[in-house]
């Protein structure tokens, strides 16, 4: 027992950091530090079973929410969810201000560098930043020059990579200021740890990190050129398929802002809008988290879409702020650090606070020969690209490797810094095995609000249990941590609540919504219900294919396998009954097609297009809509192998992805606001169902017609066995399933109730004001649905299928066709209906394209 | 000499542009020896938005907008300018090496200026071939002048005019391999040369005076915009040379604006929206304006 702390010494073993490093934890005298008694106190009560379940939890819950550095990449090594650590990252309060001051001063230094670089120049000028420097550096773009930014306002959200060295002692490792990614990532974790210790948090005095956001919020809103009282703001994104979506979306959500991608921009008379479903809507400040050089591809040229072209000079006409600052991104190279000694006693006329990991530039002739001589004790970098990309480690390179790299650097010195390594300070990491050592580096935040930087009371720790030296990168898959700033006495309790003077205004619109996120919504909507179409088909073909009877034994078996062959499920071979007898048996063909990605209506690729659209609405989905959602992609996967998927595996596979999406749809149901992503949705899921139960029902009108199995095997598609029991109370007859099926307008599955709620959900989207009576889509789905309320089956359906009666074959025939003809209007003005929908709300402008490259030249 | 410039561009489509956001490089600019009178740039339709700014090198940018939608848009500079001859040059300069010192030092406001044209820029940079093809004509102590000359009559010799070989985008490293191209190629091949020795070099766009075959009338709108180079020279400051003529820049060429390759001073940039197919011609007029005749008119 340590009889200052009450903690049993072995609380934390087996945990022994090497003498070399710094240790967070334990005095040098193997005290535990002070600022971590309280917390190791509370920590040694609990018990280890007890510790494994939170661990367990804290890391289950990071699990569901996706947090992951790229929710959606079709390479799976860029999804791997984070593991957080169950202890987090204690330090003393009076320790972290005085790292704070530090990272405030870095802040402002570079801002006032930037400023200068993008105006006056006089530090190049004096030679205080070196203009080889500049001029080489790729990301140097003369299109940044004098935009109108207010002094030292630069960089209003600044990034900066800290770890101590063995003497305790802080240097910054990196500095990020092109869209910082971190603080997201930073808030989740609070989240999770504060649920895992609700206790220990409050115990140990922590700061909070919702302040920092709200001025945050302020500062931004200061900024807007238009003096109006909510100016808007969006967060501009790169797009789902880049590492920090998760945390584009997380922030954006927190922070209450539209999420946007550069599609979602227009430039109209040096104002910038959103496109959105009630037309363009001005917007004040972005907060950009592309890279700069593809803000305006009028200016830079860029091959991708995520900026809009004009923003330059609507930034130039001050119609628009863009933060962080377009030309921010110079100060992440690392070249810059070997100067910042020198440009922080030129700019601030005082030295650095927080000083830089040794760096040298080779441009630099003395340092260039420093380099050449200790190459194996540093790690080289290209000289003008962010921290954290190509990293070079001198002692992991042979003789002739280092000649090559020496050979290199002196041909572009320029080209190149060296850097010190640094031996990160060691912290306990637990594992249900036992505590181990892990090596810390933290990302810290700071963020210009009333004339000052201020730093967020936390950072995103990331730890690994190997001493080498660290990817500077977040996305290098290390652990993570809280950290928690500990103070002495109780926090001063910030109410998160509005003061009276704030009240919101109540509302019932949310905001804008961007057409695109309109359009994916849609299809979503359409995934979701084709999936659930599918999966039961399958379910019931399975089903057939596994009973005690023989495949030809089962009647019908060909319809149903005709449907599946329609919808893509199984190679269309299968539903010619002469082809048969030469194909691999249905039995094993089945399940590996459910599963086959390579082709795009298989169930697994529809279920892969769920999850890929979904996370491209994230911000318009709950968070308990995205789990489930989560759910559905996750656990639709064989345990056997794709080719070798027993029927019976397969079949509680599809149970289950039946379950899940019926969760998913009830939530959506029941939880999501009637506003028009909900209608959008909701129009996909109903247009996809009506396309599916024509589909269905033009199957069965092809000679010959259904048997009562088949239409047995309908009603066990549709779900409606029971109902159909209920009612009817006798042998299947193709007259009430048609009914149900058709016409009922009581049954959420049938055509007509498909398209009447098509009709109401089409009357709310927003008018076009010069509209006179119907629009196009109105009139589309008013057409098809009177065509189908005026269908009578008592009277027009034959009463005897199967009979040699002239007058009922003519019948008979007569409904079938007139009913064909229906079904398949139906279709074509479903097709139409999506079409006239995505012409007035989702496309407002096709792709943009280049004059520059048709020109003829000089 | 006096001219009167009108550099027209039309651009037809089939369909409506609903969109169109563009900047144009299309306003000469004064220089020592050229002077600008009388500038005008007309547009129809009628832009939505129009402003002139300058950008980091000295050269008057015109931004512009339509997002009424129209078929047919057409970009009209006209400018009168007038260029003085070129002053005679000393035949012995200093040798090229001390100026590619004196950038490297950068003591002076003139050398700091002429540094940012030393690098790499998107379209010129630096290449083996280039600096070796380059280093033939530089040889240890030659004065820079002449040598810079030399160079220039080694490329226009080497170098065969067609306008087939190359498009907007061709890499300068397939334009030294397969030695042909058109004026904006050779501009650029040239500069890679000389800052692959170190020197300052930058890219000038403007219009070059031509004249009709013997006996027949100068053809109104047959001229073209053209590209040359400029290089640092230290006290001598910044030598205009040709290599599409094999000469240096005189009272025949007509600045417009300059920057580190094509890609900063390009005369007509747009992005646009819509359109379906879409035609585009250009029309140059350089037409001289006879001092003498004027004199006569105004005097009658």
């Amino acid at each position: 027992m340590d009889i200052e702390t009450d903690t049993p010494a072995s609380t934390f073993d087996p945990y022994m950091p090497p003498e070399t490093v710094h240790d967070e934890l334990r005095l040098s005298t193997g005290e535990i530090r002070p600022h971590w008694r309280t917390f190791a106190k509370g920590f040694a009560r609990e018990q280890q079973s007890e510790l494994a379940r939170r661990w367990e939890h804290a890391n289950q819950i990071v699990h569901e929410n996706g947090i992951t550095y790229n929710v959606f990449d079709e390479k799976p090594e860029n999804n791997h969810p984070w593991q957080i650590d169950l202890l987090p990252y204690l330090i003393a309060a009076e320790e972290w201000d005085r790292l704070s001051a530090g990272i405030a001063q870095r802040a402002k230094l570079l801002s006032l560098v930037l400023d200068d670089l993008y105006g006056p120049q006089q530090l190049l000028k004096s030679g205080d930043l070196p203009p080889e420097m500049v001029y080489a550096h790729p990301n140097y773009h003369h299109s940044f020059h004098k935009l109108p930014v207010g002094p030292e306002r630069r960089l209003m959200f600044f990034g900066c990579e800290v770890a101590r060295s063995p003497d305790g002692r802080w240097w910054a490792m990196a500095d990020r200021a092109e869209g910082p990614a971190g603080a997201g990532y930073a808030l989740e974790n609070r989240i999770v740890i504060s649920r895992t210790w609700p206790r220990l948090i409050h115990d140990c005095h922590i700061r909070r990190l919702a302040p920092f956001f709200m001025r945050w919020q302020q500062a931004l809103a200061e900024l807007s050129p238009r003096a109006t009282e909510n100016p808007r703001i969006v967060l501009l994104t790169a797009g789902s398929t880049q590492p920090f979506y998760f945390e584009d979306v997380y922030l954006a959500r927190y922070l209450g802002y539209t999420l946007v991608e550069g599609g979602d921009l227009a430039v109209r008379d040096n104002c910038v809008f959103i496109k959105t479903l009630d037309g363009l809507v001005q917007i004040d400040v972005i907060v950009s988290r592309v890279n700069e050089s593809d803000l305006d591809p009028l200016e830079i040229r860029s091959s991708n879409r995520n900026g809009a072209a004009g923003l330059l000079q609507a930034i130039r006409e001050g119609n628009v702020v863009v933060v962080n600052a377009p030309g921010s991104g110079f100060v992440e190279s690392p070249a810059i650090m070997a100067k910042l000694p020198q440009l922080c006693r030129t700019v601030l006329k005082t030295e650095l606070i927080l000083p830089s990991i040794a760096t040298w530039w080779c441009g630099d002739e003395s340092s260039q020969q420093y380099v050449l001589d200790n190459l194996a004790k540093l790690v080289i970098k290209p000289a003008f690209e962010p921290s954290g990309g190509t990293e070079i480690f001198g002692e992991h390179l042979s003789n002739s490797e280092q000649q090559e790299l020496a050979g290199k650097i002196r041909q572009a010195p320029a080209d190149y810094v060296a850097q010190e390594t640094i031996a990160r300070s060691a912290s306990p990491v637990w594992k249900s095995e036992g505590m181990q050592v892990g090596h810390a580096a933290l990302r810290t935040f700071a963020m210009r609000h009333a004339n000052h930087y201020e730093v967020m009371p936390g950072a995103l720790v990331r730890v690994a249990l190997s001493a080498d030296p660290m990817k500077l990168s977040i996305s290098a898959g290390d652990g993570s941590k809280d950290a928690w700033i500990v103070s002495e006495k109780p926090v001063e309790k910030v109410s998160l609540l509005p003061t009276a003077d704030d009240v919101p205004e109540l509302r019932r619109n949310s905001p804008q919504l961007p057409s695109r996120v309109a359009d994916n919504l849609f299809w979503l909507g359409r995934h979701l219900d084709r999936a659930e179409v599918s999966a039961r088909l399958l379910r019931v073909v399975i089903d057939r294919l596994s009973g005690e009877r023989d495949a030809d034994e089962v009647p019908e078996l060909p319809a149903l396998i005709h449907l599946l062959a329609e919808g893509g499920q199984i190679d269309p071979e299968y539903a010619i009954e002469d082809m048969q007898g030469s194909l691999p048996e249905i039995e094993q063909r089945l399940p590996a097609a459910i599963f086959d990605l390579t082709e795009p209506r298989s169930l697994r690729s529809i279920v892969n297009e769920i999850a890929r659209l979904a996370s491209t609405v994230r911000d318009r989905l709950s968070n308990d809509t995205w789990r489930a959602v989560n759910r559905i992609d996750e656990r639709f996967h064989p345990a056997s192998p794709q080719d070798k998927v027993p029927l019976d595996e397969a079949l509680s596979l599809l149970n289950q992805l039946v379950i899940d999406l019926a969760v998913c749809g009830g939530l959506i149901n029941d939880g999501m606001v009637r506003g028009p992503a909900w209608r959008f949705l909701t129009m996909g899921r109903r247009t996809e169902r009506a396309q599916l139960t024509s589909g269905l029902l033009l199957v069965l009108l092809q000679p010959p017609l259904p048997s009562s199995s088949v239409l047995d095997a309908v009603l066990d598609v549709m779900d409606l066995q029971m109902t159909y029991r209920a009612r009817y109370l006798a042998a299947i007859r193709p007259a009430p399933v048609f009914d149900l099926l058709l016409v009922d307008e009581s049954n959420p599955r049938s055509l007509l109730y498909q398209l009447s709620e098509l009709q109401s959900l089409i009357h709310l989207l927003p008018a076009d004001a010069q509209q006179i009576g119907l629009s196009d889509e109105q009139k589309i789905v008013s057409d098809v649905l009177h065509q189908l309320q005026m269908v009578d089956l008592s009277k027009d359906m034959p009463e005897n299928w199967n009979t040699t009666d002239v007058d009922s074959v003519n019948k008979g025939l007569e409904f079938e066709l007139n009913l064909v003809e229906l079904l398949q209007n139906q279709q074509d003005a479903m097709k139409e209906l999506t079409a006239a929908i995505s012409r007035k709300y989702l496309v407002h402008s096709g792709t943009p394209r280049r004059i520059q490259d048709e020109l003829t030249r000089p | 000499m006096n001219y009167r410039v009108t550099h027209t561009t039309t651009y037809k489509t089939t369909n409506r542009v609903s969109v169109c956001h563009n900047a144009a490089w299309l306003t000469p600019r004064d220089t020592g020896r050229q002077k600008v009178s009388n500038h005008e740039i007309t547009i129809k339709p009628a832009p939505s938005i129009y402003s002139v700014r300058e950008d980091v090198f000295g050269n008057h940018v015109t931004h512009f907008s339509l997002n009424e939608g129209y078929e047919q848009l057409e970009v009209k500079a006209t400018s009168q300018v007038s260029v003085a001859p070129l002053a005679p040059m000393p035949t012995d300069t200093t040798p090229w090496e001390s100026i590619v010192k004196r950038i490297q030092v950068h003591s002076t406001v003139a050398d700091l200026d002429a540094l940012q044209f030393k690098f790499d820029s998107p379209r010129s940079h630096y290449s083996l071939a280039a600096a070796d093809y380059a280093r033939e004509t530089f040889s240890q102590g030659r004065p820079v002048y002449e040598a810079v000359l030399e160079l220039t009559s080694r490329v226009n010799e080497d170098f065969t005019y067609d306008p087939k070989a190359t498009t907007v985008t061709t890499p300068i490293a397939e334009v030294l391999r397969k030695r042909r191209g058109v004026c904006q190629d050779f501009a650029h091949v040239q500069i890679a040369m000389l800052r692959s020795l170190g020197l300052a070099a930058r890219y000038v766009s403007g219009y070059v005076r031509t004249y009709p075959p013997a006996g027949k009338p100068r053809l109104v709108g047959a001229d073209a915009s053209h590209a040359w180079l400029s290089v640092y020279c230290g006290d001598l400051g910044w030598i205009d040379v040709d290599p599409t003529n094999d000469k240096r820049a005189g009272e025949e060429h007509i600045t417009l604006s300059w920057g580190r390759d094509y890609g900063d001073v390009t005369p007509l940039k747009g992005i646009y929206t819509g359109g379906g197919k879409h035609a585009l011609d250009v029309s140059v007029d350089v037409a001289p304006i006879e001092t003498d005749s004027e004199v006569i008119s105004v005097a009658s």
